[in-house]
């Protein structure tokens, strides 16, 4: 069998490739969030148009499954890793803008009112008090954002971009159930590990408050 | 009352109108001047324009219409952040942030003016204190530790902090109890009294509005109605609106705003005794003072350098010769800043009819008889006013 020969040294490279997948995707899709979450949030965005859109292609986003999103990403963009990033960024970008700006609005209106009215200027107010505040919920978008990353780039491998999926994939074709194992498995550890030591970041970045 | 107030106005509005970009308008022709160090005190019922009047000042709220000047400049001219720097702003409940300890939070404007560290820390030390929460003890806390008094007190620290020229309150006491309101408000009083601040003070609460305010600005639909010092309002209403809201026709509704140092208390002839004396020379005393007592005649104890040390009750079987320390109780007092309302207060809790005037020192200012306060009211209803106030 395929798995005998299948060494350690296998499974960690590709494990390897399938974080860096994921941590690209994540990274670019955070620094959109959150510019993009910044942005709809400020008072003057208040009542026009591009907060409206932002929720509109927001929930557009949630109704695409990801596999349609990879597959219409490789029509434009063709097959590699630079389509698989892309591809799953689009996917994290969605639970992540979601709670930043669910976040920014959350903060309450008596304490965005004392900040201003104490004389805070704008970015001091936003860098000082809104993100601190909002810190909770863009964390937990972000867990839901790289876990489901770390799932769908299993599905990147079908367009060439390597990573676990490989394993998973080449598995069922060759009906090598072991193999679909040695791919699964890791994938979904990396997946629980990375929740887990993402909520340790949390709970060290947020304070005692 | 610390009289009528003169001279170069601190904040005027001019003509001041808002409307909101939906067509309401909030506020409409608004000429106000507030004088330095004055308390001026904005009320209405809600929807009446109050708060963002107070919004206007520091230009949370833009005016659409007229001007507003603070020290003679027009406020559109300035930096909104350096002005709101200058003018502190105290809000209605949960305006702490969350996320800083005590201390961090009555930094925020000595920071943002980007004092040096240690004049800070000095700063936030001496603002904690002057509300009563030492920063040794309150410093590191979070505001949830906090109760909603102690909240409010942080949020004055924090408005005193930047040493601005204003504060602006937006129903500072509106969401604790009762009895912490009282303290609350005599607190203010007394920083008032120490810092000679200009405060602009909304509220909805007429005898709140009554003891904060050295006048007091009704308004109704965006409009202001009257303005005029407290005794004024009640006794010459402009309008159906304004005596019905002051309460023009309750003699009581003066207690809330008249102090006892205006009553005025009575300072000669007083049954107070030195701590040595006996009980034979404090009877004798109260025969000659022609003072009135409840159901047990009493002395009040002074040591030697004039602090009171308490009451003695004369009543209680001793002999002439035994000395009056023996038979010393605590006193109830009030300060001569308290209001002739709280004093009332202590009287009933209490007991007694007389009582105790006394400063921070605990020396005697005199004593606040019943009979005083019925002579109050029975001026009140000749219209005659209190004593002080022309």
């Amino acid at each position: 069998m395929y798995l005998d020969t299948l060494s350690h040294e296998v499974i960690l490279h590709l494990a390897l490739e399938h974080l860096e997948l994921v941590f690209c995707a994540c990274l670019a899709a955070f620094s959109l969030a959150l510019s993009i979450g910044i942005w709809v949030t400020r008072p003057g965005m208040k009542g026009r148009t591009a907060p409206r859109l932002v929720a509109q292609v927001l929930f557009l986003g949630q109704a695409v499954p990801s596999l349609a999103v990879i597959g219409l990403v490789m029509v434009v963009f063709g097959t590699g890793a630079p389509t698989a990033i892309f591809a799953l960024t689009l996917g994290a970008l969605v639970p992540m803008l979601r709670n930043v700006v669910a976040g920014l609005r959350g903060v309450p209106a008596p304490v965005l009112d004392a900040a201003r009215g104490n004389g805070m200027p704008p970015w001091t107010v936003l860098v000082r008090v809104e993100l601190p505040l909002a810190l909770p919920a863009i964390f937990a978008g972000i867990r839901t954002a790289v876990v489901i990353a770390i799932g769908t780039a299993a599905l990147s491998s079908q367009i060439g971009a390597g990573g676990l999926g490989s394993l998973i994939f080449t598995g069922l074709a060759m009906f090598d159930m072991p193999l679909v194992l040695a791919g699964a498995i890791p994938t979904a550890l990396l997946a629980i590990a990375a929740d887990k030591v993402l909520g340790l970041a949390e709970t060290r970045f947020r304070g005692k408050w | 009352m610390t009289g009528v107030f003169s001279g170069e106005p601190h904040i005027v509005l001019e003509n001041v109108g808002k409307t909101f970009e939906n067509g309401a308008a909030a506020v409409r022709g608004l000429s106000l001047k507030v004088y330095r160090g004055e308390t001026l005190v904005l009320i209405g019922p809600s929807g009446c324009g109050k708060t963002t009047t107070l919004r206007l000042v520091n230009r949370l709220v833009e005016p659409t219409e007229g001007r507003i000047l603070f020290d003679g400049e027009n406020t559109l001219d300035m930096n909104p952040d350096r002005l709101r720097q200058r003018m502190g702003y105290v809000i209605q409940g949960i305006g702490l942030f969350p996320h800083m300890s005590v201390e961090d939070n009555v930094a925020v404007v000595p920071r943002l003016k980007k004092m040096p560290r240690q004049a800070v820390k000095e700063t936030v030390a001496r603002c904690l204190d002057l509300v009563g929460l030492p920063i040794q003890a309150w410093g590191k806390r979070w505001p949830r530790e906090l109760s909603g008094g102690q909240r409010q007190r942080v949020g004055v620290a924090r408005a005193l902090a930047g040493d601005p020229e204003v504060i602006l309150m937006d129903e500072p006491f509106g969401a604790v109890d009762p009895l912490t309101r009282e303290v609350l408000q005599d607190e203010l009083l007394a920083l008032r009294e120490r810092l000679g601040k200009t405060i602009v003070f909304v509220t909805h609460d007429i005898h709140e509005a009554m003891k904060m305010g050295d006048r007091v600005a009704v308004m109704k639909g965006g409009e202001l109605v009257q303005v005029g010092e407290p005794l004024a309002l009640l006794s010459r209403p402009a309008d159906n609106f304004v005596a019905d809201f002051v309460g023009a026709d309750n003699h009581l509704a003066m207690f809330s705003f008249v102090k006892v140092k205006d009553v005025p208390p009575r300072t000669e002839n007083l049954p107070v005794v030195g701590e040595r004396a006996t009980f034979g020379e404090a009877l004798d005393l109260v025969e000659r003072t022609g003072i009135q007592y409840g159901r047990r005649r009493s002395v009040y104890v002074v040591d030697a350098s004039g602090r009171v040390l308490g009451y003695a009750d004369l009543e209680g079987i001793r002999g002439k010769a035994d000395p009056v320390r023996a038979a010393l109780k605590p006193a109830p007092s009030v300060a001569p800043e308290s209001s002739v309302h709280d004093a009332l207060l202590r009287m009933v809790e209490n007991g007694v009819i007389n009582l105790l005037v006394l400063d921070e020192n605990r020396r005697m200012k005199g004593l606040l008889t019943f009979g005083d306060l019925n002579r109050l009211i029975e001026n009140q209803r000749r219209g005659e006013g209190c004593t002080s106030i022309p």
